[in-house]
């Protein structure tokens, strides 16, 4: 018995010593960026691989880089907390609606039906968001959307064009909207129905509408809420595939307005791969891992605070 | 190379090779560290890269080209013609409209409109980037100085320049994009005929508007000849020559020269010769299919079989 618990024991410990191995591996890779660049790689938006088919240099505390390389996060950053927060301000309201409108106001069978199918959504590849946000969501964004918001709220000043391409800030919260909605929605739903089973009889005895119903249990779950709010967060923040193909890829520029491209932390790894293997210093290769590091730091917290919340855990997608 | 070399293995009876995709970047890693025996790239090896690894050889296999291609609604029948400091001014913002003195100076009687110029770059490294940004570098001293050329470079800052993943990410970047620029590899000739784009003639070193053809880029290869060092490593764009096209690499197969048993350094000796003979692996049959275009014998019996030549089993 007492083998079999260690061996149990044992093995639990195995998702664990994986994260561990990954994030020390992380910053093993990241050490030379980290010192090569210092306080500049949060402060630079400038990603310059530097002239790779020259002799690297030495440059600060004696690692080497291509002349001229310098490494900034801050354009990547940006990207991934702009389009994440506007796509979560989108997903959280229709998320509380949805769910109060599903308990309250549909047939519990219908309602179960369409919760379940929501569920569904969050099992679509990525690369099928993009593709939809690139054949379809761009060329509408360009034709009819953004002629009218130039117009109609250019005196704003993140809103003023013109816009020449469909893809960018809003295409990508776009896609993040419809793939974070169903992880967020479940989540809520579920907590919201199990407190109405009990509830919604006493609530409605004191003479409460439905609507009334609806806040107040809302109310109750607040704490879930912002638990799916964040779980929907790691994800949005992590997203990959479906960003890399809607966000413009802007390089060495911060986005002016809205309609500016962009670009994430997951898809300037994604993309900016293959051609760090090509710098002979390795620094490319080091500045990328800093960005993972920086990744995998922020979802894991977003996360975290999701699991403390709701008691659950997003992985890529699903939830457990 | 991926297409070609998929074409070759299943053509080529006397080995039996698999492939695979992957970036250049990649496909020079594992060639040097040994997990493959041939490694394909349209970038050569960096000097620092060949000091690590002296026992690596570049050879040249096939010449790759691509367009300058662009979306302008209702001028995507007329070859523009552009020169590398006005597309590198495109690309740094300095030109921001499509009617640019600049550009009319270039195409006298064309309408061009005035629409904000929308570049667009490759997002992955690649030996396309390092084309376009070696023959930018090659024809324009400011982008010589502050870009320079590379798989991935150092990208001006225009708030409208835009990314695309791969050659086909490219050209949907630029179909979905009205007034958009980009360069897109020639073996992609079908899926820019299909989207409708047009293309550009370029001013050479000579100063003459030349479009892209398998003739024009043969004889940018032909005018590097006698310039070409024994490593195989030069870059061919900006070519002189009155009718060079301006944009064209080699396409490179690294390989190591000593193989781990004579058998396989026989073996990849006799495909690679095969691969560059016209009636082989370069015949029109393997090249026209993919828009590549095949070496110039001189270049092949001067400097590729010397090469190859210098293949061998464990010493």
């Amino acid at each position: 018995m007492k083998s079999d618990e260690l061996l149990v024991k044992t093995v639990s410990l195995i998702p664990f010593v994986f994260l561990a191995a990954i994030f020390v591996f992380l910053v093993y890779q990241a050490v030379p960026s980290i010192f090569y660049n210092g306080l500049r790689f949060f402060t630079s938006y400038v990603w310059n691989p530097g002239m790779t088919f020259e002799q690297p240099v030495k440059g600060p505390f004696g690692f080497e880089a291509s002349p001229g390389a310098t490494f900034g996060v801050l354009l990547f950053l940006f990207g991934t907390l702009i389009t994440s927060a506007l796509a979560i301000s989108l997903v959280v309201p229709v998320t509380l609606l949805t769910s109060v409108a599903l308990a309250l106001y549909v047939p519990r069978p219908m309602a179960k039906v369409i919760s379940s199918s929501l569920q569904l959504f969050a099992a679509v590849p990525s690369v099928v968001y993009g593709l939809w946000g690139v054949s379809f969501l761009e060329p509408a964004l360009l034709k009819y959307v953004f002629p009218w918001s130039e117009t109609a709220l250019g005196f704003i000043p993140w809103f003023r064009g013109p816009a020449t391409s469909g893809s960018g800030i809003v295409a990508s919260a776009s896609v993040l909207v419809l793939m974070v909605l169903p992880i967020t929605s479940s989540i809520v739903l579920d907590t919201f129905m199990t407190y109405q089973s009990r509830l919604q009889a006493p609530i409605l005895s004191l003479g409460a509408t439905k609507a009334e119903t609806g806040f107040v249990i809302l109310r109750l779950i607040k704490r879930q809420v912002i638990g799916a709010t964040f779980l929907g967060l790691a994800r949005a923040l992590g997203e990959t595939m479906a960003v890399l193909m809607t966000c413009g890829g802007a390089i060495n520029s911060m986005p002016s307005s809205i309609y500016s491209p962009v670009n994430t932390m997951a898809a300037a790894i994604a993309s900016l791969l293959d051609s760090a293997f090509i710098d002979p210093s390795g620094m490319t290769l080091s500045a990328l891992a800093e960005v993972g590091l920086l990744l995998m730091v922020i979802s894991l917290a977003s996360s975290a605070i999701g699991k403390a919340m709701t008691g659950r855990v997003a992985l890529r997608g699903e939830v457990l | 190379m991926y297409p070609l070399f998929n074409e070759w293995a299943a053509n080529y009876s006397r080995a039996v090779i698999t492939t695979q995709a992957t970036g250049s970047g990649t496909g020079i890693s594992e060639a040097i560290a040994g997990t493959v025996i041939i490694g394909a790239s349209d970038a050569f090896m960096t000097n620092a890269q060949v000091q690590a690894h002296p026992d690596m050889l570049n050879i040249p296999i096939a010449i790759s080209s691509q367009y300058v291609a662009y979306n302008i609604p209702g001028l995507n029948s007329v070859h523009l013609v552009l020169s590398g400091p006005v597309i590198a001014a495109i690309y740094n913002g300095s030109i921001r409209y499509w009617d640019d003195p600049a550009i009319k100076a270039l195409n006298p009687g064309v309408n061009l409109p005035h629409q904000i110029i929308v570049p667009v770059y490759r997002t992955d490294g690649s030996g396309d980037t390092n084309m376009f940004t070696l023959f930018l570098s090659r024809s324009d001293p400011w982008w010589n100085e502050t870009v320079g050329y590379g798989t991935n470079v150092n990208w001006p800052k225009n708030p409208e320049l835009h990314g695309g993943v791969g050659n086909s990410g490219v050209i949907d970047v630029l179909s979905s994009t009205p007034y958009s620029i980009g360069y897109v590899a020639m073996t992609y000739t079908a899926q820019i005929e299909s989207a409708g784009l047009g293309y550009a003639a370029l001013i050479n070193r000579a100063g003459n508007a030349v479009l892209p053809s398998v003739q024009t880029v043969m004889n940018a290869a032909s005018q590097y000849l006698n310039q070409i060092p024994p490593d195989g490593r030069i870059g061919i764009a900006f070519a002189p020559g009155s009718n060079s096209y301006p944009i064209a690499t080699f396409e490179y197969v690294i390989v190591k020269k000593v193989q781990p048993s004579s058998a396989v350094a026989n073996a990849l000796k006799q495909f690679l010769t095969w691969a560059v003979s016209p009636d082989g692996g370069s015949a029109p049959q393997y090249m026209g299919k993919l828009d590549l275009i095949p070496l110039p014998q001189p270049v092949v019996q001067k400097v590729v079989i010397p090469l190859i030549d210098q293949i061998s089993g464990p010493q």
